[in-house]
């Protein structure tokens, strides 16, 4: 029999509903005790200890369950996990019954209580072993926990007891950890240390006689409850060698216990995944409705109670799909009547809920842990993730998976995650920003914690602006751009801050080569208020100091950067947030230049849950970021100068969002308020020969509206359109702008496996990047629109075809943009750009072209998972005025400067083992468009220089190889420190890419071209990361 | 750990590195026809035809041809000479200032397919007014050893923009007169009998062409005051004797300065991670074939203003002598012997004094490279 036939008949089984949970025996006359799982086998050949809390075996005791007492069980209490096996006698295989139905159990004369069924706060779910049971009750909670870690463990004190059976070559083992309590008038609190245990002890007044006050209280609380609690099990008990063919099909039971049972460890994690095989009732079953209904409700960490944002939640009837929102919310439309509903989440235990639907209604879980990773994936995109939204162009990658793509010096790097999704490039290794679909660098708004970072990359681009410690996941929309975005033509990179723990303090410390990082985290207030901190520094600069004979030896290259975050949940419906964040970088290769800049961004956010399905989200905040050159000339110090530019920034943002039936409506309102300093150079020295001016501070302001709806137009349509309008305004000379722009995009699903998406995306932007640099330097300057520079406008179009093969296991998908944009700014021959103050004199308006088509194969599930992508693609300018023979090109169109048709990634990893993995990183892409000399001719008394057409010559192709191997700690959620280990090497082929081309030349002569690789060889890296 | 530490800086300071860069250039790319000079109303105007070089250094053939000028009436003004040439002299002195001109060019071997080759449309900019042309000095030669050249200019329906050239005459006179020369015909010593030195007094010529794009840029209305365009070390030859220096100056259009300029900047400036990079720059003259071919130079029509002076050195402070001059020295001093194939010229002193000898350089005006060609102007004596 398959394993999908059994999986079909144990469901079908447990939907069996044989009445109420009244009485001892059910209908087939076996003790309800006995109605559950199968309780888990043990390969002990695999570990030394035991999960249980008595190693020597099963001992015969007595369980209440469901307000009735089961006397003369054979029990066994797993302490790992936290629940009882019970058995009638040595023929009966081992069921776990729900342990929420089980206030109380005896093993021998040892007596275990569920304090958090009984309603005590702060009890851990499980079970803790009454001591003493008198005025005060003194309990003691034991846990038992899979390590892995070499050395000898067989102690007492680590598996509780001295294993006569222990085998060294094993490095796994349970691990005993015991706590004692003390509980009085309903609090509990942790007795620390053996003295105070001792104390307390003599203190407690026992009963004369009879049990306990916890003992009583545990057999009263549930005769009162029980009856509140819809709870239905199945009619299944398994016994051995019986054959019960009135209820189990020909066959289900096997001659062969052994057969029988390796056949159930098979079932175990479908079964275990049907969450305690209870069946919910959504609705007033008095009045029960016609036709499809929604339910909706909220999915929560089982560990840190945070809510789980892209958890899949899909009806196996109707095949309908939802995702839940940031806040852990979901709304999915579904018959009246049975269903089952599933919750997938790619770190979580799956969840199959069945339920009976009468009406609308909520059903809120939590998600648990999943244990072994052997079977999950890697990537974090889930599986049909294209297939539940309108959006075109929306990638997602998670904090593990960044820290799994290698990268130089090892560290987690979100840019570099980013760059390996298709469609997104850079024109160079360490370059500072990144181009998508054809635009730009400065046409990507990128967020953080709502606040925009305008250099997303330290040190030049070696490392990015993003601490991983703190990001939660990056979400990028490349195409369908929501109306509550706008500010930039190309993409959104939201880069998603995680909120500190409500539960525990727990941190991190990372040490690599040529970075450190810690970050700290946890409840100020325990499940009311959280803090988060993270901090990043180099001491690349201390290093560098150290190369004797090299030109560096004089250089500078450092960072810090700090990020705070605070949470604080005033009730249920209302939270607000603070964040912050600091960066300063100094950068210098030789002493007579020096870069500085820094970032300074903190946002205040309220979120407020109304009444039905009401949301809405305040935020305000600052964004501050400033760059200084410091350049002192050999020639004469008398020439030294200090340049400063600075951009300030200040946000608004009120955010509403209403979900009905099939519309979610989101509607709000954004203001930006500009402070852009140009430039201000002053003397470093007195007397200096350079003359102090400071270019005048533009002032701006820039309002926008948005409403945009998310419709299901019906089982197989989604829709997705809005539209925004933005102005702008600058003061001196006063200007203004406003335009509308349109977002769509819709969604044909053919089934579960196929959809088709298009869209339409206009948009507007009011600050430029202005460079005429190869690559993004600290000193380029933003600059915002005025009455000469005007605002860049955009539209792109895009299709999409999205097919799950496989068994789910493999997403490809097939999307095809174009995109047109006017008044994107080029530099004029010789411009000069820096403290210009008739800077639009130098600037020319192009226009934009940009087409390209993706495909990307990806795999989540099994032990080799992860993505392949090739894209297709080509992006031209062409300037939009005739100026002659000063025209760029003639006028003609010619390519951009990250115009790489050619462009392949293979991001992937495989898990060895759980806790070994190898991650790969293969990039390839067509070099960069460059404008060289082509020849030398003489004229006006000299050499001159010939020069190519603009951008008519490519530097060499790009290609880079990564490998890592990953070693992660055993496979414990509970465990106090994980340290995990990536040794790897960027660049394993040692391919000297081009980062960017120059020469030099004598007077226009004696020309010599160079190319700067800035990875020319193997780099090889080790990084620890240390959780506690 | 001191070790590790070592490798590990050793690691990281070699992983960038610079290479050499040498693309494939397309053939296309690497011919390219150069032409240089100015439609000069009122005047002779002079062109010369070249073509790119190979940045390997291989030689390009010569460029041959003809070229022409043509009015908007259709009138052709051509040089004297119709054989193919790559240089051009064309008189311009009888040619309207009120009708627009071309450039017409037509190679004797095409360089890229094309033969005919014109230029755009030029309206005739009218002629600046030179205000000023002067010169600077500082007594302290120690401080300042310059003399500086000052021109101003303005012009009332220009586009602020002037382009200029000269030309530079200047006299000078070898270090020391000598009074007996060595004959090597008869290989006797003999006397100048009171006379100046045949090869004593020298002229020597320049201009501004080798010195680079002499343009300016008005930053304010259509002048340019006090503007410096020349300094000469008091202690060269130039400023020895006699100076004199004859400017043209003519306005030019703000797309022919952008395109000079830029070709200055182009070769100077090439392009690094933080420099802009550098662009192709296309002038104005245009294949009549392909319309798209680069063609190289910009070709504009003017009227000159001349203006000139003197700058003597009964004015200016004689300086020390400059050069590089072997000191004279005695007979016994001579550290090689005569030669008669060097005509040794010595200077006689005093009959208790040695017989001094000098090298020719210093007393051969020719050997510092002038020329006895005497401009027919010219108001000194000297011969």
């Amino acid at each position: 029999m398959s394993r999908k036939t059994c999986v079909a008949i144990a469901i079908f089984l447990l939907s069996f509903l044989p009445g109420s949970a009244q009485g001892v025996v059910g209908d087939d006359g076996q003790p309800i005790l006995f109605r559950g799982r199968v309780s888990r086998r043990y390969n002990s050949a695999t570990f030394n200890g035991t999960p249980y809390l008595d190693h020597t075996g099963s001992k015969t005791g007595s369980v209440i369950f469901d307000g009735v007492l089961y006397p003369d069980v054979l029990i066994d209490y797993d302490a790992s996990l936290q629940e009882i096996s019970v058995r009638q006698d040595e023929d009966h295989v081992s069921i776990i019954p729900d342990s929420r139905q089980i206030p109380w159990f005896t093993m021998g004369d040892r007596k275990f209580v569920n304090l958090s069924y009984l309603g005590v706060d702060s009890a851990e779910e499980g079970f803790y072993e009454v001591l003493m049971d008198g005025d005060i009750a003194l309990l003691e909670r034991v846990d038992k926990k899979m390590l892995s870690f070499p050395g000898d463990h067989n102690t007492v004190r680590e598996l509780g007891y001295i294993d006569p059976d222990y085998r060294s070559e094993l490095i796994t083992y349970y691990k005993i950890d015991r706590r004692q309590w003390s509980l009085k008038d309903g609090v509990l609190s942790k007795v620390k240390g053996k003295k105070a245990f001792q104390r307390l002890q003599k203190q407690i007044i026992l009963p004369a006689s009879g049990p306990g006050p916890v003992e009583r209280a545990a057999a009263r609380w549930h005769e009162v409850n029980r009856s509140a609690i819809h709870m239905e099990t199945p009619s299944v008990s398994f016994q051995k060698n019986r054959s019960d063919r009135e209820n189990l099909p020909e066959g289900y039971f096997m001659k062969d216990m052994a057969e029988e049972l390796a056949r159930l460890d098979s079932l175990e994690e479908s079964v275990r995944a049907m969450y305690q095989n209870k069946i919910y009732q959504i609705g007033d079953p008095a009045y029960p409705q016609r036709g499809k209904v929604k339910v909706s409700g909220t999915v929560r960490d089982a560990a840190t109670g945070q809510p789980l944002p892209d958890v899949t939640v899909w009806d196996d009837n109707t095949s309908t799909y939802a995702l839940t929102d940031a806040r852990g919310q979901y709304s999915i439309t579904i018959p009246v009547g049975e269903n089952v509903i599933n919750f997938n989440e790619l770190t979580k235990q799956d969840m199959h809920l069945k339920v009976v639907v009468n009406g609308p209604g909520g059903l809120d879980l939590t998600m648990t842990e999943r244990v072994t990773m052997l079977n999950s994936a890697m990537i974090s995109a889930d599986t049909r993730m294209n297939h539940r939204t309108a959006k075109i162009g929306l990638e997602r990658v998670s904090i593990k998976t960044i820290n799994k793509i290698p990268s130089a010096f090892g560290e987690g790097d979100i840019l570099r995650a980013v760059l390996t999704l298709p469609g997104v490039k850079t024109v160079g290794e360490a370059s500072g920003g990144f181009n998508v679909r054809g635009g730009s660098a400065d046409q990507n708004l990128i967020l953080f914690n709502e606040g925009t970072i305008y250099n997303p990359s330290h040190m030049f681009g070696v490392f990015s602006a993003f601490n991983p410690d703190v990001v939660e996941g990056v979400e990028l929309l490349k195409s369908s751009i929501p109306a509550e975005y706008g500010g930039r033509v190309s993409s959104v990179l939201d880069v998603k801050g995680k909120d500190g723990s409500f539960e525990k303090i727990n941190g991190s410390l990372g040490i690599g080569l040529m970075t450190s990082r810690l970050h700290l985290e946890g409840p100020l207030k325990k499940g009311k208020t959280s803090f988060l901190l993270g901090g990043r520094m180099t001491y690349s600069d201390w290093m560098l100091k150290r190369i004797k004979s090299s030109n560096y030896k004089d250089g500078t290259a450092d960072f810090a950067d700090l990020n705070f975050g605070l949470t604080h949940k005033a009730n249920d419906n209302n939270t607000i947030q603070l964040y912050g964040y600091w960066s300063k970088d100094n950068f210098s290769f030789s002493p007579d230049t020096t870069f500085h800049y820094n970032s300074l961004n903190a946002a205040l956010r309220w979120k407020h849950k109304g009444a039905g399905r009401t949301s809405f989200s305040f935020s305000t905040g600052i964004d501050l970021y400033g760059n200084t050159l410091d350049e002192t000339p050999y020639s004469s110090e008398y020439e030294a100068f200090n340049l400063e530019t600075a951009i300030n920034q200040a946000f608004a943002r009120l955010k509403f969002e209403t979900a009905g039936d099939h519309h979610v409506v989101s509607y709000g309102t954004e203001v930006l308020g500009y402070a852009l300093e140009g430039g201000h150079i002053k003397p470093m020295i007195p007397g200096s020969a350079v003359i102090e001016r400071s270019l005048e501070t533009e002032y701006a302001l820039q309002p926008s509206v948005y409403l945009g709806d998310e419709w299901t137009a019906g089982e197989k349509f989604l829709l997705d359109y809005g539209v925004r309008v933005s102005s702008f305004y600058a003061k001196a000379p006063a200007k203004f702008y406003a335009g509308p722009e349109f977002r769509l995009s819709g969604k044909y699903s053919v089934n579960n496996n196929l959809s088709f998406k298009a869209g339409f995306n206009s948009m507007r932007q009011y600050i430029h990047l202005i460079s005429n640099t190869t690559a993004i330097s600290p000193m380029d300057t933003w600059k915002l629109c005025d009455e000469e520079i005007l605002p860049v406008d955009g539209w792109q179009a895009a299709s999409g075809m999205y097919w799950t093969v496989f068994d789910g296991k493999v997403d490809l998908s097939l999307e095809g943009y174009w995109k047109n944009t006017w008044n994107e700014l080029d530099y004029k021959s010789g411009a000069t750009l820096v403290m210009n103050d008739h800077l639009a004199d130098d600037l020319v308006r192009t226009k934009g072209k940009a087409y390209g088509v993706e495909f990307m194969a990806k795999k989540t599930i099994g032990k080799l998972s992860g993505w392949a992508s090739y894209s297709y693609s080509r992006t031209f300018l062409r300037e939009m005025e005739d100026r002659g023979i000063n025209t760029i090109n003639r006028g003609e169109w010619y390519s951009a400067a990250y115009d790489k048709p050619h462009d392949f990634k293979l991001v992937a990893n495989y898990a060895i083992t759980a806790r070994y993995s190898l991650s790969t990183n293969l990039d390839y892409s067509t070099g960069r468009p460059v404008t060289i000399p082509v020849g030398y001719y003489q004229y006006g008394g000299g050499y001159r220089l010939a020069y190519s057409a603009r951008n008519s010559y490519r530097i060499p192709d790009y290609f880079r190889l990564d490998l890592a191997l990953n070693i992660d700690p055993g496979h414990y959620l509970k465990a106090l420190t994980h340290a995990s280990l990536t040794l790897g090497c960027y660049n394993v082929t040692g391919r000297k890419n081009t980062y960017s081309v120059f020469y030099s030349t004598d007077q226009g002569r004696n020309l010599k071209g160079y190319r700067v690789c800035v990875f020319a060889t193997q780099i090889p890296y080790i990084n620890l990361n240390i959780l506690f | 750990m001191k070790k590790i530490l070592t490798l590990v800086i050793a690691a990281m300071s070699a992983v960038g590195c610079v290479y050499e860069f040498t693309p494939d250039i397309r053939p296309g790319d690497t011919k390219g026809l150069v032409v240089e000079g100015d439609i000069l109303i009122g005047d002779v105007s002079t062109f010369t035809l070249s073509c790119i070089e190979s940045l390997s250094g291989e030689e390009s053939a010569p460029v041959r041809g003809w070229v022409w000028i043509e009015d908007d009436s259709g009138k052709e003004y051509h040089p004297d000479s119709s054989d193919p040439s790559n240089t051009f002299d064309i008189d311009m002195r009888s040619a309207s200032p009120d009708r627009q001109y071309r450039l017409r060019i037509r190679l004797a071997s095409p360089l890229t397919g094309s033969t005919f080759y014109s230029s755009e449309w030029r309206e005739v900019q009218k002629a600046p007014v030179i205000d000023d042309l002067s010169y600077t000095w500082d007594d302290d030669i120690y401080a300042d050893p310059y003399t500086h050249l000052w021109l101003s200019l303005s012009s009332t329906e220009g586009s602020g923009c002037f382009r200029w050239d000269y030309e530079e005459i200047w006299e000078f006179h070898a270090e020391f007169m000598a009074e007996y020369y060595y004959d090597t015909a008869t290989q006797r010593v003999r006397s100048y009998e009171g006379r100046i030195p045949p090869l004593y007094y020298c002229w020597s010529y320049d201009n501004s062409h080798q010195a680079g794009l002499a343009i300016a840029k008005s930053t304010g209305g259509e002048r340019i005051s006090g503007y410096k365009f020349l300094d000469i070390d008091r202690r060269e030859l130039r400023m020895q004797t006699l100076y004199f220096i004859k400017l043209q100056a003519r306005n030019i259009s703000e797309e022919c300065y952008e395109y000079l300029h830029s070709i200055e900047v182009n070769s100077t400036s090439t392009g690094s991670l933080t420099q802009p990079d550098p662009s192709q720059i296309i002038g104005n003259i245009f294949s009549d074939d392909d319309p798209l071919e680069v063609v190289y130079g910009y070709i504009e029509a003017s009227r000159v203003s001349e203006k000139s002076m003197y700058i003597s050195d009964l004015f200016i402070p004689p300086a020390e002598p400059g050069g590089n001059l072997p000191p004279p020295v005695t007979l016994s001093g001579m550290l090689t012997p005569l030669s008669p194939a060097e005509a040794y010229m010595y200077d006689l002193r005093p009959k208790d004094s040695p017989d001094i000898w000098v090298n020719k350089k210093c007393v051969e005006c020719t050997a510092l490279g002038g020329t006895k060609i005497k401009p027919a102007f010219w108001p000194t004596p000297s011969e």
